[in-house]
């Protein structure tokens, strides 16, 4: 009798035991699942500065790599690791360069007016921007440069018109083979042709004449495309970053 | 005495709560099972179990995953997983090496029952469903492995494509049903909807093969069935209730389960480099972490292997005899060394309808589990070590063949010799013939190596092929001596009538280590409740400490049964 009552006393000491440690373990479980599925609060506060690079390389880019009026499209991701942008070396129809100067861009949706980016690099013309399109979200290679002179397809009278304006000079357009949207780089990637009613969000750049390297500062104009706003919404660089890998990516006119 | 069957309790008793199994959990159609399935050695009915509950582990932490991954921006949101979620890293290093320890289990419960003469009357469609689920088991982990975008994923979804566009006819089709139309976004959300159905189907075959499993009751021990099929569990009614023997038992598994599911990767995730470099030392095949990315200048130093599971169909890729067929090699060499098998185990119950259980009555079906076995070895190590290297006819046979001879020789000779009635599993000359048998075995294999060597001017790489051989027949026979070891052991029991394999303890040393067990889980829960959630090295710390207490519990669980189940 006495000992069957120490049995069970015994006994119960070990259930408890198992409980004890069962319960450490499902605290453990509970803590890791519970902290898991609040999903942390991704972005960043300020823009990240960061040297654009060679993707293949991983040197970064100088001038020299990037050929005026490229057939094929600089990309690279900013301020996200999400957001492609362009990187573009303006030149006119005979491949010079093209002086990009800060403009007021008006944004056709709102009316709103913002100061585009200048052109930077030892002749004022590498310039960058979203390479999202604003209209529905097309990326490169559907939305890409057209290089100077290049008809943009329906708007046949655009070239033309480009021409007389710029007294003979002709700069390429950016266009998106989605639905249509063309944007003017040489005047802040303001909209030119519809369906779109906001211009490309212009990325600003900071070139290091001593280094003869490029990176990239900040952005102005529109939210980039399906963001809440530039530094949220997508996947920020795992801090210590300080470069962006450039790709060239071919694209059909 | 320790057969004697402690008496249940099913009213509340003055002083308790809720009584004996308030969960009604007997009252649920589980099958009772024998006491020698809780004992020692009894770990061989339950692989199935195993199989189970780390399959329930993929399912909570592949859910758990699903809140963060981002098909459109595969890599870099694995990445995000791994450094910016919390025990993102923890989650997603366990989900693989579950997915790791669930392919290797499907594996080895499908070569025990192989050997155990399982799919035999009336198991049949419950083997083929479960030959059905190991083709779904491994189509889950191709995907889930693809799914991360880093470079070595991007190789094997590669190779995968190809595979599924050389089909012939279906080809075109077959690429956009599982890989998408092109685009990398799509291509990462196909796979990631593939990925879910067929863990979806998984789970629907899976209800299938468990319903057979209980409606077939379980299998008892070769002794009671005397070698011979229909295998049915007579004496069921005898068993010991389900709960609370039998709910301790799984309890205890399935703590021990996830405790080493959780443990293996996080102790690796302290080893391995996040993000390997071209220094890096430690082997792609085990990292618990995704690679670079393709588009990275490291990307070149990662060797272009596929998981290690898929390694054996990789390896035949690269003979000359597969590399015949040109653009099909690949479609060749996976349909020769993964269908043909695949179809031979859905087939195998209709092919052997013999009620012969041993091993040694049915030498040729031994034989083949056998070069299964060891072929997926060899071919496998072949993989690791040299990926990638064109395998000329003449080599190859001369790696294959000479198992095949030994295996199929050996076992055709055994297997007479049992037939006859010299080979009988009694007493201590079970030993002695076995040892005897595997050294002739083992020296007969040391031989071929050397000869190998000897002969053949690939040294080096036929060396490791040699060595590989006959570690693995020793592990063979390392199998075999603990089986006769076993076997001559119940020999004795059989004699002296006394339970040798029920593990037993003494009331008060399990009081007392339960409690020391219990005081160091209650340690450890304070220290990993310190650390940062984020970040791969807290997590791979966090992960160490929880596997610990599992194992802790589980261990108390076992000090339990072994002082009051005497199990």
């Amino acid at each position: 009798m006495d000992e069957e009552k120490v049995d069970s006393g015994k006994r119960n000491f070990l259930k408890a035991m198992i409980v004890v440690s069962a319960g450490a373990a499902v605290a453990g479980v509970l803590k890791g699942v519970v902290s898991n599925v609040i999903a942390p609060s991704s972005g960043l506060t300020a823009f990240p500065t960061l040297t654009l690079v060679d993707s293949e390389t991983g040197a970064p880019i100088h001038t020299s790599d990037i050929k005026v009026n490229s057939t094929k499209a600089y990309v690279y991701y900013y301020p996200l690791q999400n957001d492609p942008n362009f990187l573009i070396r303006l030149g006119d129809q005979n491949n010079n360069d093209v002086k990009v100067v800060s403009k007021q861009v008006t944004v056709p949706a709102t009316g709103r007016v913002f100061t585009s980016a200048a052109g930077v690099g030892p002749y004022g013309s590498v310039i960058s921007s979203s390479a999202i399109c604003q209209h529905l979200g097309c990326v490169p290679p559907i939305i890409h440069y057209y290089t100077p002179g290049t008809p943009i397809p329906g708007h046949p009278t655009l070239v033309s018109q480009q021409q007389s304006a710029q007294n003979g000079m002709l700069t390429g357009y950016v266009h998106c083979n989605c639905h249509g949207s063309t944007y003017d780089p040489y005047n802040g990637f303001a909209v030119v042709t519809g369906p779109t009613v906001h211009p490309l969000p212009n990325t600003i750049l900071d070139y290091d004449p001593v280094t003869d390297t490029y990176r990239a500062k900040s952005m102005v104009g529109p939210t980039i495309y399906g963001k809440p706003n530039d530094l949220s919404g997508g996947t920020p660089f795992s801090s210590g970053t300080t470069t962006t890998a450039v790709s060239k990516i071919s694209v059909l006119s | 005495m320790f057969n004697e069957k402690p008496k249940l309790m099913k009213l509340p008793q003055k002083g308790e709560v809720l009584g004996e199994d308030p969960l009604h959990i007997n009252d649920l159609p589980l099958k009772k099972v024998p006491d020698y399935m809780r004992k020692r050695g009894g770990i061989w009915y339950w692989t199935g179990a195993i199989i189970t509950m780390a399959f329930v582990y993929q399912v909570i932490t592949g859910l758990l995953l699903l809140l963060y991954y981002v098909p459109s921006d595969a890599y870099a949101s694995t990445e995000a997983i791994i450094t910016t979620v919390p025990y993102g890293s923890l989650i997603l290093t366990t989900h693989l090496y579950g997915a790791y320890a669930m392919i290797f289990l499907v594996y080895v419960h499908l070569f025990r029952n192989y050997f155990f003469g399982s799919y035999k009357k009336p198991r049949q469609l419950q083997w083929v469903l479960g030959v059905i689920l190991l083709a779904l088991t491994i189509g889950v982990g191709f995907f889930g492995y693809s799914m991360t975008g880093d470079v070595l994923s991007s190789d094997a979804t590669d190779v995968g494509r190809g595979i599924a566009k050389a089909t012939p006819f279906l080809g075109n089709y077959l690429e956009a049903i599982f890989f998408g139309n092109g685009t990398s976004t799509s291509l990462f959300t196909h796979m990631l909807a593939w990925h879910i159905i067929l863990v979806a189907l998984i789970g629907l075959v899976f209800g299938a093969h468990f319903w057979l499993a209980e409606a077939n009751g379980i299998m008892p021990s070769h002794r009671e069935t005397n070698h011979k099929a229909p295998a049915l569990d007579k004496n069921e009614a005898k068993h010991k209730e389900w709960y609370p023997y039998n709910f301790s038992f799984m309890t205890q598994l399935a703590m021990f389960s996830f405790g080493f599911i959780i443990l293996i990767p996080s102790i690796l995730a302290l080893l391995a480099p996040v993000s390997p470099g071209p220094t890096s030392t430690f082997p792609a095949l085990f990292s618990p972490f995704p690679q670079v990315s393709p588009s990275s200048p490291n990307a070149a130093y990662v060797p272009a292997y596929p998981p290690w599971f898929l390694l054996f169909v990789y390896k035949a890729v690269d003979f000359d005899i597969f590399a015949a067929a040109g653009n099909l090699s690949a479609l060749a060499a996976t349909a020769v060394i993964g269908v043909i098998p695949l179809l031979y185990f859905l087939l195998l119950p209709f092919i052997d309808t013999s009620d012969d259980l041993h091993p040694l009555s049915r030498p040729l079906v031994t034989s083949f589990g056998i070069l299964g076995i060891i072929y997926m070895g060899i071919l496998s190590a072949w993989g690791a070590l040299a990926p990638g290297v064109q395998i000329p006819n003449y080599e190859v046979f001369a790696v294959l063949v000479p198992p095949f001879v030994v295996v199929v020789g050996g076992m055709t000779f055994l297997s007479r010799q049992y037939k006859k009635g010299k080979f009988k599993i009694t007493g201590t000359k079970v030993l002695t013939s076995f040892l005897l048998f595997l050294f002739v075995m083992m020296f007969g294999a040391y031989v071929f190596g050397q000869n190998f060597t000897a002969t053949l001017a690939h040294t080096s790489l036929l060396n490791i092929v040699a060595t590989f051989f006959t570690g693995g027949v020793m592990v063979f026979g390392a199998v075999g001596t603990a089986k006769s070891a076993r076997l001559s052991n119940q020999y004795e029991t059989a004699k002296q009538k006394l339970p040798k394999n029920a593990y037993v303890m003494g009331k008060n040393t399990a009081v007392v280590l339960s409690s020391l067990l219990a005081i160091a889980a209650i340690v450890i829960a304070y220290l990993i409740f310190q650390l940062n959630p984020i970040g791969p090295i807290n997590d791979g710390e966090f992960g160490i400490g929880l596997a610990f207490i599992l194992i802790i519990s589980g261990t108390i669980m076992r000090i339990y049964r072994a002082a009051f189940y005497y199990e």
